[in-house]
């Protein structure tokens, strides 16, 4: 009785001297209270407009034709192109997209609307600029919708022209695309869910990678002494406590990047409340967990810049936000299960955009519990065996 | 005299570095490592066998064979055939699938009668790149079908020969020609600016690191000392030996993606290698001016670490900068990875006339003007060294 009395004290004291020490950090207050603030904020901002419209193509017309007009005209309706102009000939229009005034060239042969005329298909052609593959796909969309616009209206016209002694023929197939998940198919509508979660993650390891810097410098400047020591408390109650620390300092930024942040710029929200709560309980627990892992590495405030910062482009592709994860070879789907964000990224994702309810991603929620576990034993370990660990007394 | 002083801070420098394996790890492994990663990840250039569900509500040849067509394509793998929409939806929810099709009830019925049927396709665009490719291949798929079935209909009963009617269900064809990245490949397009600008985020926070640690370590008067007192020689001594390493690493991941992936490069290797070198001091500088700004090491890496993961999104990489806010927009010009990535664009990837990319030359050049204007400062602030943690 007594010696759980006694772990629950020295768990309390531990959360209450990290909670200490945390305050009076500014380093840690940045990463935990403002990075997770203005970033969200800044991202959003960014990709506010989500898709590319209006991307100016030039046209090289032949033709000059009332059909070939007639596809000007179509393209500079459509929403995702314009057209920035006529060039006279391939030269001319390749010497717009080299001065960044067109990023396309549509190109129209002479016989176009002869061949057309004569009752078979005619080509057009268009060469794309491969900068970026947005504008690329915007391109795609605008002059796909322009040449079947303009076929419907000739396959309307030869039809008539046959009036009744034409073929009774079966109608074609209508089809409805839904993009699920994304209506407009936004950028930012796609990143931002899953930036919201990194944001999660990456402050996390680092706010704990630079305490562990710091209690490393601190014992240094002390001449190896471990403040912690005075606190009297086993190994399993100074993690624990630490971990509770962590996750009631984080409550205030979770709830505004997983909950006001999709609210403020209307991203998908169609997750429960209580769905979303339970699967952050694991996720914060694991990361906090990795960060004591590596802490052991850092042994000043720091270098945790030099290494963790750069690993938000590792684990935003080991999410399979940008890439699905089994298109990836067998080591990087590996290095995708050990972490966190792996699992959390997609279902956050699913939940928030797709309507997911927990037992839906239920694969994902057991895997960072099992995360939970394994890191926790993993820091306990790593930190009783190597000199630099947390429990040590001297 | 001079040059005794610059020889002594280099030497001091790559003993500095030698002692430090971390500052290593950060030059070397992990440019390289993420180099190697990103390639493996994007190995196939798109995504291939994308899992998908067909539910198929009318039994018929005709719905059976356009499965079959569907399934043969290579950017989609069947995965299941639900009963209904909502077993098809409850797939995607569990991540299980990426997308699905519906066939409606009667499909082959009301096609031959004349009545328009619906083929309806829906895609998970919370994953945009999985999304956009099923959504493409389904298309393409439904206009394919229809097309058939309207096509064996005219030729079989006679009214039109098979380019007849080929003609009248198609008129106007479009041909595509992606310019130089003909596969549409996703690194190409991806790594060529996401690796240059994570080489840009590591230099930033280590020559940060470099500079600052010295205030850190009440070291910098010992290193200005060693290039004799001249605050520019002890940054030029301080920052040749990064200058070497980084312009090394950088070139050898240009030598990986050119090289050995070929990937598509119009201009000679060397003027990328120039171009790589130009962009590591021009890093450099920008870090310099900051650590000069703000002497304090862990502010200053902030603002570097900050700086250098908004670049991945503000350099429009990715999303294009005259679709930015105007105020936001602004801000990639600010930063050297948009010239680097606008020189690769047009001598790399496009072959242009070195002409076209002059501005961006300069551009790169000029960053190398801003440690200057910090010089002064940076000296105070090296000779009365104070540690805030």
């Amino acid at each position: 009785m007594n010696k759980i009395k006694d772990f629950f004290a020295g768990a309390y004291r531990a959360a209450v001297f990290e909670f200490k020490c945390a305050m009076k950090d500014k380093g840690i207050l940045i990463f935990l209270f403002l990075v997770p603030l203005l970033y969200p904020i800044v991202y959003a901002l960014i990709y506010n407009t989500e898709v590319s419209r209006d991307v100016p193509m030039v046209i090289v017309d032949e033709d000059r034709s009332a059909l070939s007009r007639e596809l000007g005209r179509l393209i500079d309706g459509s929403e995702a192109g314009m057209v920035a102009g006529y060039a006279a000939d391939m030269e001319e229009a390749k010497a717009m997209v080299a001065e960044k005034k067109a990023y396309g060239i549509v190109y129209i042969d002479r016989d176009f609307s002869k061949t057309i005329e004569r009752g078979e298909s005619a080509t057009v052609t268009l060469f794309m600029d491969m900068s970026l593959m947005i504008r690329y796909k915007s391109q795609l969309v605008s002059l796909t919708d322009a040449t079947l616009d303009l076929g419907s209206k000739v396959q309307v016209e030869a039809l008539s022209r046959l009036g009744a002694d034409g073929p009774k023929i079966p109608t074609t197939v209508a089809s409805y695309y839904y993009p699920v998940g994304n209506p407009e198919q936004g950028f930012g509508t796609f990143l931002l869910p899953g930036i919201l979660v990194m944001i999660v993650q990456q402050t996390l390891l680092l706010s704990v990678c630079m305490m562990g810097g710091g209690m490393n410098e601190r014992r240094r400047m002390l001449g190896g002494r471990n403040p912690l020591s005075s606190l009297n408390a086993g190994p399993v109650a100074i993690m624990l406590g630490k971990a509770v620390t962590y996750l009631c300092l984080y409550i205030l930024p979770m709830v505004f990047l997983l909950l006001l942040v999709p609210y403020m710029f209307s991203y998908p929200q169609l997750g429960g409340l209580g769905d979303i709560l339970q699967l952050v309980l694991p996720f914060i627990l694991s990361t906090v967990f990795l960060g004591m892992v590596l802490q052991v590495f850092v042994s000043e405030r720091e270098t945790s810049f030099l290494v963790i910062v750069f690993t938000s482009i590792i684990f935003l592709f080991l999410s399979g936000l940008v890439w699905p994860v089994y298109d990836m070879p067998a080591w990087i789907r590996v290095m995708s299960a050990c972490t966190p964000s792996s699992w959390a990224v997609p279902a956050f994702v699913r939940i928030n955009s797709n309507g997911a309810v927990l037992s839906e991603v239920a694969g994902e929620y057991q895997m960072l519990w099992v995360l939970t576990a394994v890191y926790f034993l993993l820091a306990y370990g790593v930190n009783k065996l190597v000199p630099r660990g947390m429990f040590r007394k001297l | 005299m001079m040059e005794t002083g610059f020889i002594r801070t280099v030497r001091r420098e790559v003993r500095q570095i030698m002692s430090r394996r971390v500052v290593m790890f950060a030059m070397v492994f992990i440019p390289l490592f993420t180099t190697l990663f990103l390639t493996q990840v994007m190995r196939n250039g798109l995504p291939e066998h994308i899992p998908v569900a067909i539910v198929n509500l009318d039994d018929t040849e005709v719905t059976r064979a356009l499965v079959r067509q569907i399934a043969s394509s290579k950017e989609v793998r069947v995965v299941a055939e639900p009963r209904s929409d909502a077993e098809a939806m409850k797939l995607v929810r569990e991540g299980k699938t990426y997308g699905y099709y519906v066939i409606p009830r009667h499909f082959t019925r009301d096609i031959m009668s004349g009545h328009q049927p619906q083929i309806t396709y829906y895609t998970n665009s919370a994953y945009l790149v999985p999304g956009s490719l099923l959504f493409r291949n389904l298309k393409t798929n439904s206009v394919l079908a229809s097309g058939a079935v309207v096509k064996n209909y005219l030729v079989s009963s006679g009214t039109m020969s098979d380019t007849q009617a080929q003609a009248l269900l198609q008129p106007v064809k479009l041909q595509t020609n992606p310019l130089h990245n003909p596969q549409t490949n996703y690194g190409v397009y991806l790594l060529n600016s996401f690796l240059p600008t994570l080489l840009a985020l590591i230099i930033l926070t280590v020559t940060v690191f470099s500079i600052c640690q010295e205030t850190k370590l009440h070291t910098s008067p010992q290193w200005l000392a060693s290039a004799r007192g001249s605050m520019t020689m002890a940054l030029l001594g301080k920052l040749l030996p990064y200058t070497l390493v980084f312009t090394a690493v950088g070139s050898l991941m240009q030598a990986y993606l050119f090289g050995y992936l070929h990937y598509p490069l119009a201009c000679s290797g060397w003027q990328m290698v120039l171009t790589m070198l130009l962009y590591v001091m021009a890093n450099q500088a920008f870090a310099v001016f900051v650590a000069g700004v703000v002497p304090n090491l862990r502010l200053a890496l902030s603002i570097c670490s900050l700086v250098g993961m908004l670049t991945f999104s503000v350099g429009g990489f990715s999303f294009p900068v005259e679709e930015m806010y105007g105020s936001i927009g602004i801000f990639s010009y600010i930063l050297p990875a948009r010239y680097y990535f606008l020189i690769y664009v047009d001598q790399a990837l496009n072959g242009l006339p070195l002409f076209y990319s002059r501005f961006y030359y300069i551009a790169l050049l000029v960053f190398l003007l801003l440690p200057f204007t910090v010089v002064g400062n940076l000296r105070r602030n090296m000779l009365k060294p104070v540690y805030i943690p």
